[in-house]
This record gives C-alpha cells, sequence and structure tokens, in this order.
C-alpha cells in the first residue's frame, strides 16, 4: 500500500472518529450541565459560561480534525 | 463571571483581530491577514450562536419553535457551509483561518486568566483571604 491510499483510507476515518468523539463530548458536557442547573439553579448562569465556552472548544477540535483533512487531502494522488 | 464574560470575549476578539488584520496586511501580507480576521469573525459568529442557543432555547422556559429552527437552521448548515466553503474555494492560505479562529481560545484564555489574577478574581476563587486555621 503507498502512502496516498494510505492516506485516502485514513482521513476519512481520521475525520470520523473525530466527529464521533466530538459529538460524544459534546453530549456528555451538555447532559452533565443541564443535571447542574437542575440540580442548581441558582448557579444557572455559571454553569452556561462553562458549558458555552467547553462546546466551543469541543466544535473547534472537530474543525481543527476537518482542517487537517483539508491541508491533507490535497497530497492524496501527488505522490 | 457571568454570561457578560461571552459578550467581552467576543467583542475583545473582534478587536484583537482587526488590529492584526491592519498591521499584518501594512507589514506581512494582507490576503494572510484576511484569512486571520476572516477565520476570527467565524469564530466569534459560532460561539455567538451557541450562546443564543442555550441562553434562549435551551435553558429558558419560553421557547419559540419557529425561531429556534430558524437559529437551528443559521448555526448548523448555513454557518458551516459557509466555513466549508471558504476553505474549499480557497481564497486564503488554510492555515491563516486556523490562526485566526484559534484567536477567540487565545483571548478566553487571557481573559480568565486575568481574572484569577486580579484581586477580585482571587477573591472569587477563594485562593486569598483563607484563614489558617489552628
Amino acid at each position: 500500500m503507498d502512502f496516498s491510499t494510505a492516506l485516502s483510507f485514513s482521513l476519512p476515518i481520521g475525520l470520523a472518529l473525530a466527529a464521533i468523539g466530538s459529538g460524544l463530548g459534546l453530549g456528555r458536557a451538555v447532559g452533565s450541565a443541564m443535571e447542574a442547573m437542575g440540580r442548581q439553579p441558582e448557579a444557572a448562569g455559571k454553569i452556561q459560561v462553562g458549558m458555552i465556552i467547553g462546546a466551543a472548544l469541543i466544535e473547534a477540535l472537530t474543525i481543527y480534525s476537518l482542517v487537517g483533512f483539508f491541508i491533507l487531502s490535497g497530497k492524496i494522488g501527488a505522490h | 463571571m457571568g454570561l457578560d464574560f461571552i459578550n467581552r470575549v467576543i467583542k475583545t476578539t473582534l478587536l484583537f483581530g482587526a488590529i492584526v488584520f491592519l498591521f499584518g496586511s501594512y507589514y506581512f501580507d494582507w490576503i494572510y491577514s484576511l484569512g486571520i480576521f476572516t477565520g476570527a469573525l467565524w469564530g466569534c459568529a459560532n460561539l455567538w450562536f451557541i450562546r443564543q442557543f442555550v441562553v434562549n432555547y435551551i435553558t429558558a422556559g419560553n421557547r419559540d419553535a419557529g425561531r429556534l429552527a430558524l437559529f437551528a437552521l443559521i448555526k448548523f448548515p448555513v454557518l458551516y457551509g459557509l466555513g466549508f466553503l471558504t476553505l474549499w474555494l480557497g481564497w486564503f492560505p488554510v492555515v491563516s483561518f486556523v490562526i485566526g479562529f484559534s484567536l477567540i481560545f487565545l483571548v478566553v484564555v487571557l481573559k480568565a486568566l486575568g481574572l484569577l489574577l486580579t484581586e477580585g478574581g482571587l477573591k472569587n476563587f477563594n485562593l486569598i483571604g483563607k484563614r489558617v486555621e489552628g
């Protein structure tokens, strides 16, 4: 298997793994924040801020992997 | 640290991105600087939509289904599609877009550090004013 073939197999798998991990992480983070807000409604403001920043960070990781996909997809067929 | 923190982060990132664009376009390369500014703008729009989504629709009591659908439509297909299109068309280097997109997280970290290191922040985090018992 040459470099280009290996890349064309591994890139979509890597991107899919990143999307799955991000989805699981986001679901867990939002679920825990909802539970915390339900338990302590008076602290909802602070929990929301942490949740929003956490959600943005988790999304950013997937976007980084998408950008990596864009950069590396240009190398498929180049070798 | 309330929801005002998010608004301040967005404003600071936009200002930071604009300054980077101005200086970068004058001293370095305007296309690269435009990529950084576009990335910062996209990151701010993304955070603003997440904030609106969470504050108004996930945790609010009264939900308007039409507006919820409109926000979901703008946030997920339109904003992400625009980002994808921007990268796909290749108007500027992808790395510059990523740098601009990461500016918002740099601002978050610096603002959180600022809050932590100021006196009020230290009191909020219970790091000063603690009595040593015994």
